[in-house]
């Protein structure tokens, strides 16, 4: 048997070792090592097993995850979420569907220091939604304003979905980063504006908050101090060459720290932020671990590069081909985790790009904002489960209907960032 | 089943604690590197003090952390497709996750050997790492006890979920 041929064998594997519920890792791993003692030898796999998840686990560019994950769970234990959102609240909401807005625009502002989209919707959901209930907001309008808002943190950067993007392309982490503030500050726009477009349409999902003076509203900027010092701590550090992005990822963490210390947390509450990071970091380089194996045997069947020849025999725009790959994204996107997906297909579909002359940062920012599509569809939403779990009382389906307008919003912005891709690279060149 | 998962509750606790120790380390020696590194530039090299290494040391202390998490974790970090099987009985899927955390045991058992003769062999040649020329057996040799952590983590959970269905919270 042709190494190609057992390369698409062991891709039809990973689709039937998932649907049977095996663990996405596990999966990777199966694949991985079998189909690598098939191409090579049974002895070659045993040293690739040995070899590289400890290479993984201590890659150094890979430490950046740890602390931009341990940043946002600092920030969600110190309390800067509830202050966050109290601002913006102060600011916008007033208008009608303003808290709607201001708790989109707090993920938005939260997930600049957070990276990741199920943090982001876990802490902003913990804080807006009560406020928005209380108010007499429908609840399918609150629950789909913060499921995708939830869904910013994987595009605003520090990203972990770019930054692990970046990794497996070789690419330049800031500039991955740099590439994804205009559509992740696209995408807060559009979401405020699809809040102002529901409620206009139907104004009794949402009433009106409190007014409040223009003095109150500056005052209340203060309350955004602590997300927008740690924020330019990180870019203006890594603009001046005071330290890199992966040790701008510790810095964030240390500058987090200090001011949780300075809110009053102490030992415990301490120790248990170390260990939710941890524990979402576990999740994060099971994965990656299984990746990597996954992409030895990918490699050595070469089975990428002849998916590629294919694509390229047939003579397709890469527009085209690119539509394809986003579709194909935006379908697995409905039943599989954002990072599990990235991490499976980038090392498949990455040669193609390659060979197409795609521009591999542009593809990726487009490929993390389909990805993060998948965070809200049908019928596996990461986001629409997190913040499921965290509003028991609200019903799945409210959820999902909710969350269908910002679903139409992402469409328009994918649009946009593909027939114009300045969108993507403008700040590259500047 | 409440021996079990006092065992599985004890070794958690003894992972957690060398997990949060490594990451705390490893978040103090970027740190202080950078900091170091800053002073460099401000006195215009007249404070010459650096972290020698410093690459190497979150190197070594990530996959510490790492590992102790993903034994600490293992159970509850398993990302599944749940999609297709949203019929299932919980204790049929609790008993379904429990066979394939096996698949966990069999890595980090092979991965302990691994480690382990890796430190036999960095022992009997006198490794060292290449900044700080630290001995590499002994930190080949704790990461394979870390591995052997994993793997018993894994028994512990895989007969959990396997024979008593016992269930955890995991993703979906």
């Amino acid at each position: 048997m042709s190494s190609e041929m057992i390369g698409a064998l062991g891709l039809g594997l990973l689709l039937v070792l998932m649907v049977l519920r095996v663990p996405v890792a596990l999966c990777m791993l199966i694949v991985g090592v079998v189909g690598f003692s098939q191409v090579i030898s049974w002895g070659a796999a045993i040293s690739m097993v040995k070899s590289v998840p400890v290479e993984v686990l201590s890659n150094y560019s890979f430490s950046a995850i740890p602390m931009f994950i341990l940043m946002g769970v600092l920030a969600a234990h110190s309390g800067m979420a509830g202050k966050l959102f109290n601002s913006v609240r102060v600011i916008c909401g007033g208008w009608k569907g303003g808290l709607a807005i201001a708790a989109v625009g707090s993920c938005g502002i939260f997930s600049a220091i957070s990276g990741s989209s199920l943090a982001t919707a876990s802490t902003m959901t913990r804080v807006a939604l009560p406020e928005m209930e209380r108010h007499g907001y429908n609840r399918g309008l609150a629950t789909g304003a913060l499921a995708a808002g939830g869904t910013l943190g994987i595009m605003i950067p520090p990203s972990i979905a770019l930054l692990i993007y970046a990794i497996l392309t070789e690419q330049s982490v800031g500039d991955m980063f740099v590439a994804g503030l205009i559509p992740g500050l696209m995408g807060l726009l559009f979401y405020a504006l699809t809040v102002t477009v529901v409620v206009h349409l139907k104004p009794s999902l949402a009433a009106s908050g409190e007014r409040t003076s223009w003095l109150e509203k500056c005052a209340s900027l203060a309350g955004l101090l602590p997300f927008l010092g740690v924020f330019l701590v990180i870019i203006l550090g890594i603009y001046f060459g005071l330290f890199t992005p992966t040790e701008g990822a510790s810095v964030g963490a240390f500058v987090t720290l200090l001011y949780a210390l300075a809110k009053g947390l102490r030992g415990k509450q301490l120790w248990a932020g170390v260990q939710e990071t941890l524990a979402l970091s576990a999740v994060v380089f099971f994965m990656l671990v299984g990746a990597e194996t996954l992409g030895y045997f990918i490699s050595v069947s070469r089975i990428s590069f002849s998916i590629s020849d294919f694509i390229y025999g047939l003579s397709l725009s890469p527009m085209v081909v690119m539509l394809c790959i986003l579709l194909l994204y935006f379908v697995l996107g409905m039943f599989m985790d954002s990072i599990a997906m990235l991490v499976i297909t980038v090392p498949v579909v990455y040669p193609i790009i390659q060979a197409l002359g795609i521009d591999p940062i542009w593809f990726g920012v487009v490929t993390v904002l389909t990805v993060e599509l998948g965070l809200i569809t049908p019928p596996v939403g990461m986001n629409v489960f997190v913040i499921k779990a965290m509003a028991p009382h609200v019903g799945l389906g409210e959820i999902f209907r909710g969350v269908a307008p910002f679903i139409v919003s992402d469409f328009v912005r994918l649009a946009l960032l593909l027939l114009f891709p300045v969108l993507t690279t403008y700040l590259l060149t500047v | 089943m409440h021996a079990l998962l006092r065992l599985s509750r004890w070794l958690e606790v003894f992972a957690r604690f060398i997990a949060g120790l490594a990451l705390i380390g490893l978040l103090g020696v970027t740190v202080v590197d950078v900091a170091l590194r800053y002073l460099y530039r401000l006195s215009d090299g007249a404070f010459s003090l650096s972290v020698v290494g410093s690459v190497e040391l979150v190197s070594y202390l990530m996959l510490f952390a790492l590992l102790a998490a993903m034994a600490a974790n293992v159970e509850k970090s398993q990302v599944v497709v749940e999609a297709f099987s949203h019929g299932l009985r919980d204790s049929l899927k609790a008993r379904i996750a429990g066979v394939y955390l096996l698949g966990f045991v069999v890595l980090g058992l092979v991965l302990a050997v691994g480690l382990w003769d890796a430190a036999v062999s960095a022992a009997s040649y006198g490794e060292t790492t290449q900044d700080l020329r630290l001995p590499m057996a002994p930190i080949y040799t704790i990461a394979s006890g870390l591995c052997v952590l994993l793997g018993v983590r894994c028994l512990l959970h895989a007969m959990l979920g396997a024979l008593f269905a016992h269930q955890v919270e995991g993703v979906e």
